[in-house]
């Protein structure tokens, strides 16, 4: 495979593939009823 | 509005995969991969990345963000969600188009979802083996034309129709839990396994022999691999980042990927409980939707078109439309497969399975919008509105089938499956970013947030957003809507049969427009008498 779409490609897969796994893990961490406290309730 | 409770989501990953389900659709694996190899390879992924974070994402935060607005007050649907965020007589008007879109372009979309049902059957039943590019192209065409009876009985497109239909139907009357749910936790883990299985046939096929093999690395032994089609899909041509065009396209294919500006999305967000979380589901939604279309969708057709075509051949299938990249070079890239007449069969019914799975999941949102608009304001049951869709479904479908080489549905899908959604896309941003207020928005996305939005984003969603959206309606409006409204270039058999489609989609606007009027009488009338 040509270097070029070869980094392009990775460089796509990493980005949604990262983005997907991060985002589930996050999900998966925070547990439905444990949320954020609301904006501005932290000083 | 009605006084019965609303129902809600049975969990979170049941939410999300729904909400994934309604944005993967046959788009991921037939548009993505032409639009990326027309629209300079490589170098597609840069716009297509910027349009993804600037557009995409705070869209989906957007709609969301107006869904639960709305549906914590009672609105399951655009119109109400509307009025909920701006207190004017023109609002719920303006929301038309959140009924308008799903149901026209549930109509059209579920007939191309029929085909998919009925390739799978043909691929099981071995129909589509041993014919030649011509001959598919012929089974492909005598099934969309009705006055070609010489392979498809003109019942065949009918049955298949009705089939989906019906199966849509029952899944959307199941209600959210029982049927949307169940659907998108049983459909999309299918569509993700039949995608997987298929990238990993096609990926590891060997070199194979082609006609014309200019391009593929083995060109001098006039052979081409699935490396020929990755290297064809992701290649950068860096002239393409200058060209305006690139650009739009790609934040074109942003749009129609995630199912924004359709009003399906605000429906499914108005079942959110107030504390449920929206920005990193949103994410989670985006994420899934990104990975079937990069990875999957982009690892598929054009790697296993370019193996059996050679780079040249890919292209002219390509230009030919999706339906033939789906419809005629799969099925053929099948009956080449090596393990004989068992793996043509099983790729070709998972190939046609996954595009039903994608697409059925789709459907069903889009007739959720104005289901729950019937319910909430004249008291239907779901049962009822859901056959009352089928029915209009049913009765409009077979206009499209009947006239779909007139360009009666081509007429529907510019219109309303294109070009409507940038409307309502910009129409609601303007009205929850700016109308509700920046800091408004800005809190009601993070009620329950499981993920603090960087600031950058509010930026971003008040200011960029608008503007790109602003700037795709204004490129779209001078470079196709203006020559497709004067049908340039269409030949003139087909001016009546397209005026007429125009007429039948301006029918149910008005309908839909004097059936929102009709909703907030009786509300007006009801509170006239609790008062």
């Amino acid at each position: 495979m040509r270097p070029t779409a070869l980094i392009f490609m990775l460089a796509a897969w990493t980005f949604v593939l990262g983005l997907t796994i991060w985002s589930f893990y996050r999900l998966m961490k925070t547990p439905e009823d444990e949320k954020l406290p609301p904006p501005g309730s932290i000083p | 509005m009605s006084e019965k409770p609303r129902e809600q989501w049975g969990s979170r990953i049941g939410l999300i995969l729904a909400m994934a389900g309604n944005a993967v659709g046959l788009g991921n694996f037939l548009r993505f991969p032409r639009q990326a190899v027309e629209n300079g390879g490589g170098t597609f992924m840069i716009p297509y990345f910027v349009a993804f974070l600037l557009v995409g994402i705070p869209l989906m935060w957007i709609e969301w963000g107006v869904g639960r607005h709305g549906g914590l007050r009672g609105h399951g649907s655009v119109p109400g969600m509307f009025e909920s965020l701006w207190k004017n007589p023109v609002a719920k008007y303006l929301g038309v188009l959140g009924l308008f879109m799903p149901l026209v372009v549930l109509i059209y979309y579920c007939y191309i979802e029929s085909w998919t049902l009925a390739w799978t059957f043909f691929s099981l039943t071995g129909a589509t083996q041993g014919l030649d590019q011509d001959g598919m192209r012929g089974f492909l065409s005598s099934y969309q034309n009705l006055n070609d009876p010489s392979i498809h009985s003109m019942w065949t497109p009918i049955l298949f129709f009705v089939i989906t239909l019906s199966v849509n139907i029952w899944v959307v009357s199941k209600g959210l839990m029982g049927g949307i749910e169940k659907l998108a936790k049983i459909g999309m883990p299918i569509l993700f396994i039949f995608a997987a299985f298929l990238v990993i046939r096609v990926l590891t096929l060997p070199g194979h022999a082609v006609a014309d093999a200019t391009g593929c690395i083995g060109a001098a032994a006039g052979s081409c691999s699935p490396t020929d089609g990755l290297n064809f899909m992701f290649t950068p041509d860096w002239s393409a980042l200058g060209n305006a065009k690139v650009w739009l396209a790609a934040a074109g294919q942003i749009f129609f990927t995630l199912s924004v500006g359709m009003g399906s999305l605000q429906a499914y967000a108005s079942y959110l409980k107030k504390k449920d979380d929206l920005t990193l589901s949103g994410v989670a939604t985006c994420a899934t939707n990104e990975t079937a279309e990069v990875v999957l969708g982009g690892s598929l057709a054009i790697p296993a078109v370019v193996t059996f075509f050679g780079v040249t051949g890919a292209v002219a299938i390509s230009k030919a439309g999706g339906f033939d990249l789906g419809f005629v070079a799969m099925p053929l890239v099948f009956n080449q497969l090596p393990g004989g007449q068992i793996m043509t069969v099983a790729a070709g019914v998972m190939w046609f399975g996954l595009l039903f799975f994608a697409g059925i999941t789709s459907s069903v949102s889009m007739a959720t919008p104005v289901m729950s608009f019937l319910e909430e304001n004249f008291g239907w049951t779901r049962r009822q509105s859901g056959l009352a869709i089928g029915a209009l479904a049913l009765s409009l479908g077979l206009l499209h089938i009947f006239f779909y080489q007139g360009g009666f549905l081509d007429e529907w899908d510019y219109w309303a499956g294109t070009f409507g959604l940038v409307i309502l896309a910009l129409v609601e941003t303007i009205l929850f970013v700016w109308v509700f207020g920046p800091d408004n928005m800005w809190r009601e996305l993070h009620e329950g947030a499981a993920l603090q939005l960087p600031r950058l984003f509010k930026f971003v969603m008040t200011y960029i957003t608008p503007v790109f959206l602003l700037v795709m309606m204004g490129w779209w409006t001078v470079t196709e809507a203006i020559p497709t409204l004067l049908m340039e270039g269409k030949p003139e058999s087909e001016h009546a049969t397209r005026w007429a489609s125009r007429g039948v989609m301006f029918a149910i606007l008005i309908a839909q427009l004097l059936l929102i009027r009709a909703a907030w009488r009786r509300r007006a009338a009801r509170k006239d008498v609790l008062t």
